[in-house]
């Protein structure tokens, strides 16, 4: 099967992190399939940043491997790049460029043909409703204008692997359906989605699969159906919450929080 | 998705690599200068400012040098070492400002985790940060060299466009500098884990603090003699020299390569350009191989490991992190810090101990002038006259505070633009910002009245400078490092730039020359008010001392309270 054929877009491995002593991640192993929206959902600290970053080769993995569209993060990290996008949750963005010269700046990164280029970011400007910013600096644009800004760039060379960390974090309720409604496009026409998100509500509404994530171990990943089917009574807020519930007892749970 | 249209709004730059980069980065200081070009006032004190560093430093490099040409005889011969003695110490304060550059430029920058989240290559990365770092480290250097270049070339009588001839070979020399410090920062980022890193920081204090120990020891035992002075000076300098005359150096080259250039020897000096060249592209090549291998551990270690650019702060991720033992101690113990004030002092002296960067830049300085200090004793058989040695401490206090100076802008004025984003949580807080400014002038204050009057009074004991003058000598020295620090914050909080994240581009911004500028024409203010003060003390003229202490004091209200109200005032009234 060649690159371009495989049904298999991202693949971890038994994946592990540790950060000196600290363990971040332990032997987690997933796979996304091409036109799929995999949900990452679990408390805070439970890994979902650290596993996104090890699949955009941000990070090198303390054992196991990644594969991106077919190839090996460690062996061939500039094609698995330039087949994905990473949005984290706090995008850097040089913000004395104008957002027409911060998008050539990407388009000539992915070195994409100018023609293309062009066509691709004024769909994308108009898609996104842009238009008047397009010669503005992006210091001088809102934080829902940035996070436009930031979704075109990631989206300019039609990525095929589309990994997101906390999208929907601060956006007004127009920009979030755009970018549900985007999400669930890029899925049609058979892109990768993997993103983190403490929105359970979301995911319902987007996942096609959801991976909880607790104390650096996948503890399920399935369908919606099937994991309220096994673990919840109906609400996703169940399965996580019994998925997840040694935070419960944990030093800031509910009880001790009460005792101090 | 189905696109439809003609292509009329984004264009990308033509090539791609380093191209690009330079593309971008010519984008970035296009819009600098548009913001620039928008206050005219702001870029009319930039222009007077530097008008008067390069003017100033040009002429008082012409009085210098020709002070040592017409010395009979051995005048020519002296300029000449000079250059080998001069070039060697830029080629090491290159490599040591390399290594502070690059590791905010290269390692903990925002963007190169933005980079490394696109498709460049390690090596990309590496060269276009490499170019960059190296840049910022290596533009005051070349400022600085070319007035010299100029005053020498006017006392040797040579054309002017042999200034072009000495930065042909200046280049190579910062390009080998600044390849060589990149590799061993890399080098010992790859190899050496972070906490290790901080132990052998420690080591190296020590070694400082011996040294200077052993240099004291030394420099008590040298029996004093009588003998003629210069004669004296050339025999204890020139043995020296050897170390900065060495074939080994392309420091040397490049003073080789000068001197034949400038003795019309060009077969001589082509060939020491080709080998300072040749040896710059092979650091180049040599970086380019061995440091692009270790470049993507280094950074998937230090950078992508931290969400911030300066704070030492690891990814707090980690779930099932062990409690580090002893940890509900050490919080006990900060329970003193309950006021404000006290918090934001603490709070500042944890970051700054964590912070190896600052403090260990100040150790090389402050070491390096201890260790010479410390050694004035042997050179005490001059049998200096005492008044010559009232100068000698003068020029000592002069330079202690040009380093604390220079320090202060590197690492104090950036402080507030740093705090930028976190100014949130503090600025609610019941102290408010000025609790924050305060807690920085404290702690900062504190610690150059402590350096600066710990090596006067050193240098004083050495020298063996009258008591009331030496005590004059500490006032200045305390009134003058708080004076510093407090310039260097408010105008740091004047100028701020809260969505700033690297020390090293803020302190390379206009405003940073700015402030370098206006720093050094106080710290020019001090040592004309010691050189009033030394005369007076020689010819027992008493009003002269309390003239310069007057114009001291004035000097210190307006460079240290002036900009410390304004910056306030600015933080006070800035919305976030």
């Amino acid at each position: 099967m060649t690159h371009a054929e495989t049904t298999v877009l991202v693949k971890a491995e038994r994946l592990t992190k540790h950060y000196g002593r600290c363990v971040a991640l332990e032997d987690v192993s997933l796979d996304v399939q091409r036109g799929e929206i995999l949900a990452l959902v679990g408390p805070n600290g439970a890994g979902k940043t650290t596993i996104l970053k090890l699949l955009a080769g941000l990070l090198a993995p303390t054992s196991g491997r990644v594969m991106i569209a077919g190839y090996e993060m460690e062996r061939a990290s500039l094609e698995a790049k330039r087949s994905l996008s990473f949005v984290p949750d706090q995008p850097f963005v040089y913000e004395q460029l104008t957002v027409e010269e911060f998008l050539g700046f990407i388009g000539g990164v992915y070195r994409m043909p100018p023609h293309a280029l062009a066509q691709r970011a004024e769909f994308l400007i108009r898609l996104f409703g842009l238009d008047r910013f397009v010669f503005q600096r992006i210091s001088t644009l809102s934080y829902g204008m940035r996070s436009r800004v930031v979704l075109i760039a990631s989206l300019l060379h039609e990525p095929q692997v589309f990994l997101m960390d906390e999208p929907f974090f601060g956006l007004d309720p127009q920009t979030l359906r755009l970018i549900k409604q985007l999400l669930l496009d890029l899925a049609k026409q058979g892109v990768a989605v993997v993103l983190s998100t403490h929105q359970l509500p979301v995911v319902e509404d987007l996942a096609s699969r959801i991976a909880i994530l607790s104390q650096g171990r996948l503890v399920a990943l399935d369908r919606l159906d099937a994991l309220t089917q096994r673990y919840g009574q109906g609400q996703i807020e169940d399965v996580f919450f019994n998925l997840t519930s040694p935070q419960a007892s944990s030093p800031v749970g509910p009880a001790r929080l009460r005792e101090a | 998705m189905p696109a439809e249209s003609t292509g009329r709004v984004v264009r990308s730059p033509r090539g791609g690599g380093l191209r690009l980069f330079v593309w971008l980065r010519a984008r970035t200081v296009h819009a600098a200068w548009q913001t620039l070009w928008r206050s005219p006032l702001k870029l009319i004190v930039i222009i007077v400012c530097w008008t008067v560093l390069l003017g100033g430093a040009y002429l008082l490099a012409l009085r210098g040098l020709r002070f040592l040409f017409d010395e009979a005889g051995v005048g020519p011969f002296l300029l000449d070492r000079l250059w080998y003695l001069f070039l060697f110490v830029v080629s090491l304060m290159l490599l040591v400002s390399q290594t502070a550059t690059a590791y905010s430029t290269m390692i903990r920058s925002p963007e190169t985790s933005f980079w490394m989240g696109l498709p460049f290559s390690s090596r990309w990365i590496l060269r276009a940060k490499w170019w960059e770092s190296s840049g910022y480290s290596a533009w005051a250097v070349v400022l600085l060299v070319v007035p010299i270049g100029l005053a020498c070339l006017t006392v040797l009588h040579q054309p002017f466009w042999m200034l072009g001839w000495l930065l042909v070979i200046l280049v190579p020399l910062v390009a080998i500098a600044t390849a060589l410090s990149t590799l061993l920062l890399l080098l010992w980022l790859r190899w050496v884990r972070f906490r290790v890193m901080i132990r052998r920081e420690v080591i190296v204090a020590g070694c400082v603090l011996v040294s200077v120990v052993l240099f004291w020891v030394i420099g008590e035992r040298q029996a004093p003699q009588r003998q003629d002075v210069w004669f004296l000076v050339l025999q204890e300098l020139l043995p020296r020299m050897q170390v900065a005359t060495s074939m080994w150096l392309p420091s040397s080259w490049t003073a080789r390569a000068l001197s034949a250039g400038w003795n019309q020897r060009w077969v001589e000096a082509s060939v020491y350009a080709g080998l300072l060249w040749s040896t710059a592209l092979v650091a180049g090549r040599l970086l380019d191989h061995l440091a692009a291998w270790w470049l993507m551990p280094v950074l998937r270690h230090h950078a992508a490991g931290y969400y911030d650019g300066h704070l030492a702060s690891p990814e707090p991720s980690a779930a099932s992190c062990d409690v580090a033992p002893g940890s509900s101690a050490r919080f006990r113990i900060r329970r003193w810090m309950t006021r404000p004030l006290l918090s934001c002092v603490a709070k500042d002296v944890l970051l700054f101990v964590r912070d190896p960067i600052q403090w260990s830049q100040g150790l090389v300085f402050f070491g390096l002038l201890g260790a010479y200090f410390a050694n004035i004793r042997r050179f005490a058989h001059l049998d200096v006259e005492p008044s010559w040695r009232i100068g000698i401490a003068s020029l000592n206090l002069a330079c202690t505070l040009l380093v604390f100076g220079s320090l202060a802008v590197r690492f104090v004025f950036p402080q507030m633009s740093l705090e930028g984003r976190r100014l949130w949580l503090l600025r609610l807080a019941p102290g408010g910002v000025r609790v924050v400014l305060c807690a920085k002038l404290v702690f900062y204050g504190m610690l150059g009245i402590l350096v600066i009057d710990g090596l006067l009074l050193l240098s004083a004991r050495r020298l063996g400078v009258p008591a009331p003058l030496g005590w004059w000598m500490a006032a200045v020295g305390v009134v003058t490092s708080v004076t510093l620090v407090a310039f260097a914050l408010g105008l740091g909080s004047w100028l701020l730039d809260p969505s700033a994240s690297d020390p090293a581009k803020i302190v390379s911004s206009s405003s940073g020359a700015m402030a370098l500028v206006l720093m050094l024409a106080y710290v020019g203010v001090v040592i004309w008010s010691l050189v009033v003060a030394w005369t007076s003390w020689m010819h027992q003229h008493m009003e002269g001392l309390v003239l310069a202490t007057a114009v001291l004091l004035v000097a210190s209200v307006l460079w240290g309270y002036t900009p410390l109200r304004r910056g306030l005032s600015t933080l006070e009234r800035f919305e976030w």
